[in-house]
């Protein structure tokens, strides 16, 4: 089979990887850069476990190509965190318990992320509304909206 | 405001490992076959396609995606039996053999079974 060259940036680093033509950008972040903080929940855009951001947008990964990510920019949860220590989003959802089993945390983490880097100060039902595509099945969304709002104050410089 | 929990500082760090994202050395892969009805009887399993199919011995595969292409190939007979979806509130107007019926009088058996250790049933 023939493969497709791809150039992009993931977390920062330029990557080329020669992809099948088939393969889902889910498939080359897990399988091809060992970036396993990417879940795969339903596998067809139903779940936002696997929710990356492609030049800032976030995106279910499971339902893009890889091949057609040329020269795009992606980040995985896996680059929000710099040496292990916790992204302000990441310490709110240990604060407000907004984890159970955890599956579905990064897509809910990736998916905040998105909408705090376009809007710093959203409402409760903007909240809702981006992570409106991210199930999570054991902890429930209170905690997880708690979480944005408690993210959002302390990225803007609040307390 | 704390969180005393052990796990979660790994999970919101993405570092823990759930069973999918382990990797093993030449591993085998399966993959599974699922039934596309919601309750049916399995008449015939015909896997002799499957196991031609490049990299798969028995049912398992060098690779996940080897495996799933083979798991497509095996050919499953059904015989489609009537399901339960949804609870009624009254079971009482429906035959004795309906799934519905037959279901209740297994959960309250396996209720019976247990009793000493559970709270008392609740109707059906
Ligand atoms: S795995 Fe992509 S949306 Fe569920
Ligand atoms: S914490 Fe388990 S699915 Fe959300």
């Amino acid at each position: 089979m023939e493969l497709v060259s791809v150039h992009m940036t993931v977390n920062g680093q330029p990557v080329e990887l020669q992809v099948k033509p088939y393969a889902r950008l889910l498939d080359v972040l897990r399988e091809d850069l060992g970036l396993t903080g990417t879940k795969e929940g339903c596998g067809v855009g139903e779940c936002g476990a696997c929710t990356v951001l492609v030049d800032g947008e976030n995106v279910n990964s499971c339902l893009v190509l890889a091949s057609s990510m040329e020269g795009k920019s992606i980040q995985t949860v896996e680059g929000i965190s710099a040496d292990e220590s916790l992204h302000p989003i990441q310490q709110a959802f240990l604060d407000h318990h907004a984890l159970q089993c955890g599956f579905c945390t990064p897509g809910l983490v990736m998916s905040v992320k998105s909408l705090l880097d376009r809007n710093p100060n959203p409402t409760r039902e903007e909240i809702k509304t981006a992570i409106s595509g991210n199930l999570c099945r054991c902890t429930g969304y209170q905690q997880v909206i708690e979480a944005a709002e408690d993210a959002a104050r302390v990225m803007r410089g609040e307390n | 405001m704390t969180n005393n929990r052990i796990d979660v500082l790994e999970k919101v760090l993405d570092k823990a490992k759930y069973v999918n994202d382990l990797r093993f050395p030449d591993a085998l892969h399966g993959a599974v076959v699922r039934c596309p009805y919601p309750h049916a009887r399995v008449i015939s399993i015909d896997d002799s396609a499957a196991k031609c199919a490049e990299g798969v011995a028995m049912v398992v595969a060098a690779t996940l995606e080897q495996a799933r292409e083979a798991a497509k190939l095996v050919r499953v007979e059904y015989e489609e039996l009537p399901a339960v979806t949804r609870r009624r509130r009254s079971s009482r107007a429906l035959p004795s053999s309906s799934p519905m019926v037959t279901f209740c009088a297994t959960i309250r058996q396996e209720r019976e079974m247990w009793r000493p250790a559970l709270p008392p049933p609740t109707t059906f």
